[in-house]
């Protein structure tokens, strides 16, 4: 079964997106993640990216 | 461009709809005849006479036995669509015959297939067997929507819009702010949204239905077979009830809301709705409450549609949507319903390409 999967990452609004081939990306809207979804294999490399944590809230916060 | 697939199975009627008498459903921009014959049997045709496009549901036109004739000048058709009598002379044009529709009657619907015949297979036909299981009892309609029927599927894929729109009848604050997680079969064409919510606040048309009162589980799992039937797997328990291991669920009540969603034109919509449940199988009371209240909720999503089509309709050309996380599945299913029509872009405008493999 070829299935494409999104989750919502907990306690956050970001979305992960899960490719049929096992590549995993992280994003901030579904537009976003089926895109990069249905761009398999452009980008998908099948070990899972690093989890991101959401940008601390705030103006002018240090990089 | 059309927005609506072809060679596709529509459902066009209840089976209990159609009896030996003629029917007229325009599906998919096609007027189709249908009756039942005295076999049984549903049969499905053009709505309009090869002489002069009377339609043959419209009186005088009336049904004779098995066939059918023209109201107006007296044309006659056979069940398989075919003319058997032309007025005033013995010969019967050779082509002179109806084009007809394959059709198939299956859990308490009629569906029939618009697009190339040859290509019509029954086994795909997706199935909802609740409807006519011994084990739930169901009550469903029919509301006809002016509106196109890529409105409905939004509103479907996205049941956070229960806490606004229906509140006080399904909707809970919880909904919206629960989660999802959705799913696409690429290969099967289905897509599936889920939304386990395991303290939620039950609504009326739960609660007073399966007498639980109290905060509860309320899983919502949803399945979208485009372009057509949508079903909402609904799951209620207590606080901590959960399935058994092997997958038994006795202490919970189980749902299934089925919609079926049929384009009569571009821009209208027959939205059949269908409530099935395992519980109190033979008490008319939770019936007859179900039916209102699901009645209510499609009719509170009817005149938001209706409203919805119309500000499209006059919209100026370009406006560009913002979809967020609860979008996820209705973005899936558009890209799916275009792939399926043909189409590059969903109507969004939001860029859908085909998946490479």
């Amino acid at each position: 079964m070829r299935t494409l999967r999104v989750v919502w990452v907990p306690g956050g609004d970001l979305l992960r997106g899960i490719c049929h081939c096992g590549a995993e990306h992280v994003a901030e809207g579904p537009a976003e993640i089926w895109e990069w979804l249905l761009g398999h294999p452009d980008g998908h490399d099948a070990a899972p990216p690093p989890v991101l944590v959401a940008a601390p809230s705030g103006a002018g916060a240090a990089p | 461009m059309s927005s609506i697939p072809r060679d596709q199975w529509y459902v066009a009627a209840y089976g209990r709809e159609i009896g030996h008498d003629l029917f007229s459903r325009t599906i998919c921009g096609e007027s189709i005849l249908f009756w039942r014959t005295r076999a049984g049997e549903v049969t499905a045709m053009s709505d309009r006479c090869v002489h002069r496009r009377f339609p043959l549901s419209q009186a005088p036109s009336r049904l004779v036995e098995d066939q059918v004739v023209c109201g107006y000048h007296g044309f006659t058709y056979g069940a398989d669509g075919v003319c058997v009598a032309v007025p005033g002379q013995t010969r019967v044009p050779r082509t002179a015959r109806l084009k007809r529709y394959p059709v198939v009657e299956q859990d308490s619907f009629v569906w029939v297939w618009i697009g190339d015949p040859a290509k019509a297979d029954a086994a795909r036909i997706p199935r909802a067997p609740w409807l006519v299981s011994p084990d739930y009892t169901t009550v469903s309609g029919m509301e006809p929507l002016r509106a196109r029927f890529g409105l409905l599927v939004d509103n479907l894929l996205d049941l956070s819009h229960e806490t606004y729109l229906h509140g006080g009848y399904i909707g809970t604050p919880e909904v919206a702010a629960t989660p999802i997680t959705t799913e696409v079969d690429e290969e099967a064409g289905i897509v599936y949204v889920s939304r386990h919510m395991d303290d939620a606040e039950c609504p009326p048309f739960y609660a007073k239905s399966t007498g639980l009162t109290g905060r509860i589980m309320r899983w919502q799992d949803i399945e979208y077979t485009p372009p057509c039937l949508y079903k909402l797997h609904s799951r209620i328990a207590p606080l901590g009830v959960l399935p058994n291991p092997d997958g038994s669920d006795p202490d919970a009540f189980h749902v299934e809301v089925v919609y079926a969603i049929t384009p009569e034109t571009e821009h209208s919509t027959h939205d059949f709705w269908a409530v099935a449940r395992d519980f109190a199988l033979d008490d008319q009371g939770v019936s007859d409450f179900l039916a209102e209240q699901n009645r209510t909720v499609v009719l509170q999503d009817v005149a938001a549609l209706d409203v919805l089509e119309r500000v499209i309709a006059t919209e100026p050309p370009g406006y560009q949507e913002l979809s967020i996380n609860i979008d996820t599945g209705g973005l899936a299913a558009r890209r799916l319903l275009a792939r399926m029509a043909g189409q590059a872009t969903a109507p969004s405008g939001t860029a859908v390409p085909a998946p490479r493999s």
